[in-house]
């Protein structure tokens, strides 16, 4: 339930009365979403009374007439338009000529009602004023949120790339500073892993902007018939030396007719971040299967591996931006923490899904649907 | 007499390791874990003498609930990447903390830091 503040400024009692009348029994449901709105009614009888109302604080709803002895409606607009940005003006007005409509629309006026006017005439035009304001209230509200988690995500990010700097000039202070002690190889090592965390810093940076152009939309799209199996055999071969480096084994079981409508390089993400997670986090000596078919009007890609698994409460939250898996089990395996929210990203562009089957030890499994590309009527990308 | 105890806690693996290389270069006998559930477990069990305590791991204030739970027996020093230390959101007296050290972590600082307080 929403109550609207209105203010109806009018030089004539009589009709503030009427107003008022009408306004006390007014309920509207506002379909689509469900809110209920009333209206709250404060009357001025001159734009100087006006004046002072609305600079303690606007309504949301403003009956103007025109006409008014002293300030007119119109030079009252003027005056405090600014003030009143989320404030809908109907103008009220005896002389209801196209001109006057111009007029009243010209200085900020939402609606205009002609005098006289009936107490229906009034309500049409305040229930077409309230939806308005509760759908523009409705569209601040979501503008906010998202503005604060653009913000989370930014601070998140600056996060995730202030660690690998942290972690790299601790090791090179220590490395100058020979602050650990007579052993060559702790040196050593710690330049080995100012190494690692510097790739792993540029594969950060890599798929954020891999995420952002996929969110944005602005991407041009290339929407070919995309060979499933060739862009998952490219996927497995850019594994292959790590893989083989701890004798995990990748396969790929596709029909190499298989076509999907799309953009090779979104198909190409998918691939590789999947295949590249199931290579991180097998176990020396396993295995990652890769399986595509075609059930309807949508490509199936499940990725299996035989590697440490995830436990229930680890799965929550696994496609989003930044939630990595932390145990004694994922210590010392590194990534962006992007992967699977960009997997995500992408099957939902394809009006698809993505998900996960997993038990700790054993394995996971992630399975991705995705539907043919469609091209809109403008001919543009959809 | 036994050499003293340091406890890690930080869920960045190099930031562990690179605290174990350098303290057990002066001496000291290490532990370290990668989460904060890890980490009050190895409290109990080790015993540790000094505990160093990441602020920002699972979630921005794990660290601070972490070190609410240790409580005061144990001096805890907190490491924090926040720029600016009015960015942190604790009440400094409802965490035990006894130190900040701010993230990236000087070596040097690290090793007086640890000194002064298991002094």
């Amino acid at each position: 339930m929403q109550r609207l503040r209105t203010l109806v400024v009018d030089d004539e009692p009589h009709i503030r009365t009427a107003i008022e009348r009408t306004l006390e029994l007014l309920e509207f449901p506002i379909a689509d979403i469900e809110e209920t709105v009333t209206f709250g009614f404060e009357e001025a009888g001159s734009a100087e009374e006006a004046l002072e109302i609305i600079e303690a604080g606007a309504p949301e709803i403003l009956l103007l007439d025109l006409k008014l002895p002293g300030m007119s409606g119109l030079d009252l607009l003027e005056r405090v338009g600014p003030k009143m940005s989320e404030t809908l003006v109907i103008m009220i007005t005896a002389y209801a000529s196209i001109e006057t409509a111009v007029r009243a629309t010209k200085s900020g006026a939402y609606d205009f009602l002609a005098k006289p006017f009936t107490p229906e005439e009034l309500e049409h035009v305040l229930q077409k004023a309230s939806r308005h304001i509760v759908t523009a209230k409705q569209a601040r509200a979501l503008a906010a949120e998202q503005r604060q988690v653009r913000f989370q995500f930014l601070s998140v990010l600056a996060h995730e790339l202030k660690a690998p700097l942290n972690a790299i000039e601790g090791y090179l202070d220590t490395v100058i500073d020979r602050t650990a002690g007579d052993n060559p190889a702790v040196y050593e090592e710690m330049m080995r892993r100012c190494r690692t965390r510097a790739q792993y810093m540029r594969k950060l940076i890599i798929d954020l902007l891999d995420l952002t152009r996929i969110e944005s939309g602005k991407k041009k799209r290339e929407i070919t018939d995309v060979p499933v199996a060739a862009i998952a055999d490219l996927a497995k071969n850019t594994m292959l030396p790590e893989a083989e480096a701890r004798n995990i084994s990748i396969s790929v079981s596709c029909d190499p007719a298989l076509v999907l409508r799309g953009d090779p390089g979104e198909i190409e993400m998918v691939f590789n971040n999947l295949i590249s997670n199931a290579v991180k986090y097998n176990k020396d000596n396993g295995k990652v299967t890769v399986q595509c078919e075609r059930e309807g009007d949508c490509v199936v890609i499940a990725v299996s591996d035989t590697g440490i698994g995830m436990t229930e409460e680890e799965r929550a939250q696994l496609f989003e931006s930044f939630s990595r898996v932390k145990n004694d089990k994922t210590f010392g395996i590194l990534g962006s923490g992007l992967g699977l929210a960009i997997v995500k990203k992408v099957a939902t562009i394809y009006n698809g899904d993505a998900s996960v089957q997993s038990a700790p030890d054993e394995g996971s499994t992630f399975t991705v649907r995705l539907h043919d590309a469609k091209v809109d009527m403008d001919g543009a990308n959809m | 007499m036994a050499s003293k105890k340091v406890l890690v806690i930080d869920d960045d693996p190099d930031i562990l390791f690179f605290c174990k290389s350098l303290l057990e270069a002066e001496g000291y006998t290490v532990k370290t874990a990668i989460s904060g559930a890890e980490g009050l477990e190895a409290a109990q069990t080790e015993q540790p003498d000094l505990i160093i305590l990441d602020i920002m791991m699972e979630k921005i204030n794990t660290g601070y609930t972490i070190a609410e739970k240790l409580g005061k027996d144990v001096p805890i020093l907190m490491f924090s990447s926040m720029l600016n230390p009015s960015d942190t959101i604790f009440d400094p007296e409802s965490v035990p903390y006894r130190d900040v050290i701010s993230k990236p972590i000087s070596g040097a600082t690290l090793l007086d830091k640890v000194r002064e307080h298991l002094a």
